[in-house]
Formats: C-alpha cells, structure tokens, sequence
C-alpha cells in the first residue's frame, strides 16, 4: 500500500518538478542563448534573423577575453587556496576522535550562511582599514574563503564513506601514515576531491557580488563585466558572452558530475564461484 | 612451542576491565575461535594482539617471543578484516603485494611470490580484477592471500561474516575452514555467532564479561559447558535447579518440580543443589500422559511448537510450574502434536549434565 502510495506520488511529483526545473532554469537560458544570435542591435527574443556577429565580436574584443582571463586566472588562484587550505581541513576533521570537530566544521560552513554581500561589506571595511592595495589577491582570499566550504564538504562526505578499516589494513602491512594517505586514503576519494574542486571553480568563475565590490572596474571579471554592460549599453554581446559563460559551466559540470552519476559496479551477491 | 600465546592479558579503559586477565595459546595449524557476545572483550583481545590496542597488563607471545613493543606490522601477525577492507582502486596483484612493495623488496621476488600466494588461493585468474568485480568468496581469498603472503605466524580474522547473510556466511564458512586445512596457517577467528564459532574451530575460546571462561574443543564446550551463561550462549539450554537426594540404589538423585532425574555424573561435590544441563534435543516427546511415573520421564501438557523444518521446537509446561524445552527431529510420519496435547518427556541419564550454577 504505502509502496503504491509511493509510485504513484512520484509520478505526480516527477512531472511538476520537471517543468519547474525548465520553467525556471532551462527558460531563461533558452531566451539568453537565443537571444544571442540575433540581427538587431538590441536585445530581441525570438531573434531576427541568424548571426554569429556578436560571438565574433565578443571573442575579438580586448576588454572581454580580458575580462574571461580575469575570471580564469582568479578563479584558479583562489580554487588553488582554497584546495591547500580545504583539503587538510578536511582530512583532520573527517577522522574519528578530533575534539570539537563538529564546531570546527560548523565554522567552516559559515561563509555559506552569511549572506555574501554581508561578508564582503566586512572585508571592503577591513580591506581598507589594512590599507590592501593588491586587489586581485583581495578577490582571491574572499573567493577562497566563499569556495572553501563545498570543498571541504565534499571530501569529508568521501573520507567518512571509506572503510576505516581500509587504513589499519595498510598500517598492518606495514605502511606509514603518509604512504598511507598518499597510496591508500587519497587515491579513494581523488574524484570526490575533483568534483569538489570543480564545484568550487564553477562558483568563483560565476561570483559577481566578491569581485564587483572589491575591485569594481579595476579588475573586471566577466559576471563584472557582464553587469556592467548591462547597465550601461544593452547589447546582444552580452547575451553572446552569457551563453559561452554558461558553456563553461555546464562543461565542467559535466566533467565533474560523469563519475558520480555512474553507479560503482560493487558486486554484493557473493555467489559462491567455482574458483579459478 | 605455540604459535600464540597470552599471558595474564588485560585491558582497562579508565574504570572498565574489558580484557580481564586472560591467558590461552594457540598450536601452529590450529584454528581458534573466540566467542563472545558484544562487551566480552573479544574485539579488544584481538586488537591488542594486532597491535592497535596496547594493553594495560600481561604479554603476548608470538613463537615465543614477546611482542609488546613490536610495530604492528613486524609482529609476525597477519588480519584479515571484517568486510574484508581490500583496497578498492588496486587490482588483486597489487592488493596482496602490497606488503611486500611496502617492504622494499625485489620486483621479481614481489611477483614471483604474490603469483604464488594466488596460485595457492586458486585466483590466478583473477590477478588483474579490482575487488568490487570478485564475489564475496574470492575477495575472502584476496584478504587471506594478502595476509598470508608476508609469511605470518597467525592470521587473526576480526568477524569477517558479520554483515553477510545466512547462507553466503554459511559457505563462505565452509570455504575458509577448508583453505585454513589446505594451507595450514594458524588462525584465530572472533566471532559472535556460536554456530559459526563451532564449525569452524580446532578449539572454542568462550568470552564473558572480559574473561575467558572456557577453552576447548567445540563438543567439549557444547557438550560439557563449565557454567550455566556458556551453556546458554552455545545453543538452546534446559537449565533446571535441581535437589540433591539420597537414591535407594546408593546412588544420588536430583529432583525437579517432583520428577527424578538419574546422572551419569559424579555428584559427589554437588552439595544440596546443582544445576543441570539438559540439551532440548536429547529430550524425547511422545503423546499421551506416562504410564507410570520413572526417573528421567515427566508428562505435561505441550504450550507451544515451533516448526523449522528439520526439527520442531516443543515447549512443555509440567504441573509444577516449570517448562522444558524440546528439539524434536522431524521424520517422514511424525504424530501431530499441537498445544495443549498431554505429553511425556523422555531423556537418557547421559544426557543429563551436573554444571556450575
């Protein structure tokens, strides 16, 4: 009873879900994409005509690729601070028996909780009170900061998945601890460890309110760049540069979500086998 | 000289004793088994001597050397873990040759010998397959193979079937027992299933509250438990309290609830009581009230049977207030019995056991 009760709440619910993921998300980018390959000079949707002019344009002009490069390079910077930070973090707070590492973790979360204009309202005034005038480092720390959570979340999640016996196995044959992580502990959680660096990338890449805020034109990133552009000249480059934002992204997380979403082939039935 | 052996071994954990003072020693190409329920101290026991609890008291000799203050991997010990913790991301070569690519040794010496410890576990096939595409049987003779290939002196297995079902426990088992008697390798399995602890063991170490309250071979502990917890934790168990009387023949009686009970065994030191084993399955059931009252016979009246198939267990309430259990054999034409039958209880006098209470 309750399973049918089940099926059919899932059939009902599958549908609504369904349209409200492409209703709000899919919609959007469909009207952004297309939008895109207009033939007016303004924004149009449906679009007139076919052109890949603004694609041309976008990929051509100086301030936007190096506005891509500005993303790039600041997005790698702080997803590299936020892995040697992060990863540690997270090996020390997925074993059993730290003190307090509830709390700790709890206060590694809280850069996701704090609404981000918040934490960066503070940084600006603190910024400026130490008198930092490298803004690119500036937007790299804060970015880290904003990243590191998923980071450590995700490979915490995938060290507590491992068989706590898998390391006094090695230990038992003779393995040192850190022949152990490198060998043993790390190569079981290296795709973990990946999708949560992709994760991290994708939310640096895409963070508008971090570098807007603390550098503004200075050193402009895309989102920057984007809004900026919005704001002042409405054209279809911007639906042209989303588009290939949006690309980027869906890139990577396709590369990082390929593994995870395969099923682990684990064969649990043990039949008894005739040996070799 | 044994191949194991603990001496006065004990384990405090600030005020708790979970390992109090126990002494045993394993012959090389036996197979141990210890039983013990949660909290018996049987985990710890096998953790200190693998190396990852340091006792608080006592020694552990390995072939005669103390291995106290010896690292985890130089005490001439191999595990084999529960669930087996085989090395997901490394094939089944690299799994068992772990320990010796960790000992430095000469590729070809690693090959020669991990080829070998397969050939020996009937895996060479499978060399090259990761341990999530190997049944259940086979990822059982990847974690011995690993272990055996580093030329232990014993294997510890710490409840290697705990999370598997009934009938894959049951063969893998069958498999384990036969590869220990093939490969003669010394062995001490803990487990808390005494079917398990049973089949599989030379001899049965019985744990209780920390202490090793028996030792020997699985007959002997079923058969003749050194006290009323063993004789329940081995089985089902009739435990009757029984009096101590003088017989007309000379020889002692014991009474329960008004039936006489006659014992093979010496009573002599049993004082006015003792407490007696009476395993279900010796205690024979046939319909009707008994002709006349005899030792070793009581009539009641059946409260329950439970059918399983080879046997039926008939619970059977006697006059007096007490119930006896009764494991009966099922055959091709059995008399149908159901509750509330008058019956009569049977059972030869070897088949009642005087133990400590």
């Amino acid at each position: 009873m309750t399973r049918r009760l089940l099926t059919w709440a899932e059939s009902a619910v599958l549908p609504v879900v369904v349209t409200v993921l492409v209703l709000f998300l899919a919609a959007p980018l469909v009207v952004l994409v297309a939008t895109a390959f207009t033939e007016t000079r303004y924004l149009a949707f449906p679009p007139h005509g076919f052109t890949l002019t603004w694609f041309e344009g976008v990929l051509t002009d100086p301030t936007w690729r190096a506005a891509a490069w500005n993303s790039l390079i600041i997005a790698a910077m702080s997803v590299g601070v936020a892995a040697v930070v992060g990863a540690p973090a997270a090996i020390v707070l997925a074993r059993r028996g730290v003190r307090a590492a509830s709390s700790l973790t709890l206060l590694i979360m809280v850069p996701i909780m704090v609404p981000s204009i918040m934490y960066v309202l503070g940084l600006m005034l603190g910024y400026n009170e130490l008198d930092v005038t490298v803004p690119t480092w500036g937007i790299v720390l804060a970015l880290a900061v904003l990243t590191t959570p998923y980071l450590v979340r995700t490979l915490m999640a995938a060290l507590e998945q491992l068989d706590p016996a898998l390391e006094e196995a090695a230990l038992s044959l003779g393995a040192s601890r850190l022949r152990i992580w490198v060998e043993i502990l790390l190569p079981n959680v290296a795709k973990s460890f990946f999708s949560g660096l992709s994760l991290a990338f994708i939310l640096a890449f895409d963070e508008l309110v971090v570098p807007l805020f603390l550098a503004g034109p200075d050193v402009p990133t895309l989102p920057v760049r984007i809004y900026s552009s919005v704001a002042y000249n409405v054209d279809p480059s911007v639906a042209a540069v989303s588009s290939l934002l949006v690309l980027v992204s869906a890139l990577v997380a396709v590369l990082s979500a390929r593994d995870n979403l395969r099923k682990p082939v684990t064969r649990k039935d043990g039949t008894p086998d005739g040996g070799a | 000289m044994a191949e194991l052996e603990l001496v006065g071994l004990s384990k405090r954990y600030g005020r708790d004793l979970v390992l109090d003072d126990v002494s045993l020693s394993v012959q090389e190409g036996e197979l141990v088994t210890v039983l013990g329920q949660s909290g018996s101290g049987k985990t710890t026991m096998l953790r200190s001597i693998a190396g990852f609890v340091t006792p608080s008291g006592g020694d552990i000799l390995v072939h005669g050397r103390s291995v106290l203050n010896a690292p985890i991997n130089q005490r001439g010990i191999g595990i084999v873990f529960q669930n087996y913790a085989l090395f997901p991301h490394l094939t089944v070569r690299q799994n068992v040759g772990y320990g010796l690519r960790v000992r430095r040794l000469p590729r070809h010496e690693i090959r020669e010998r991990v080829d070998r410890e397969l050939e020996r576990v009937l895996l060479s096939a499978y060399a090259d397959r990761k341990p999530a595409q190997l049944s259940g049987g086979q990822q059982q003779r990847v974690a011995v193979a690993r272990a055996l290939v580093l030329r232990p002196r014993i294997v510890l297995f710490d409840e290697p079937f705990s999370n598997l079902d009934a009938m894959l426990r049951e063969s893998l088992r069958r498999e384990l027992r036969d590869l220990q008697k093939r490969l003669r390798f010394t062995a001490m399995f803990v487990t808390h299933d005494q079917r398990e602890a049973m089949a599989l063991a030379d001899r049965v170490a019985v744990m209780r509250g920390g202490r090793l309250v028996q030792m020997g071979a699985p007959t002997d502990v079923y058969e003749r438990p050194a006290h009323r917890a063993i004789a329940e934790l081995l089985g089902r168990a009739n435990l009757l309290d029984c009096q101590t009387a003088a017989g007309e023949d000379g020889r002692a009686l014991l009474r329960w609830h008004g039936h006489t009970l006659r014992t093979d065994d010496d009573l002599g030191a049993a004082g006015d009581g003792a407490c007696v084993l009476l395993r279900p399955e010796h205690v024979a059931v046939r319909p009707g009230a008994p002709d006349a009252p005899a030792p070793n016979q009581l009539g009641g009246v059946l409260s329950s049977v439970e059918y399983h198939g080879p046997s039926r267990l008939a619970v059977i309430s006697e006059p007096g207030g007490g119930t006896l259990l009764a494991d009966l054999r099922s055959g091709p034409a059995d008399p149908y019995l159901a509750p509330g039958d008058p019956v009569t209880a049977s059972w030869p006098s070897a088949a009642v056991r005087v133990i400590d209470a």
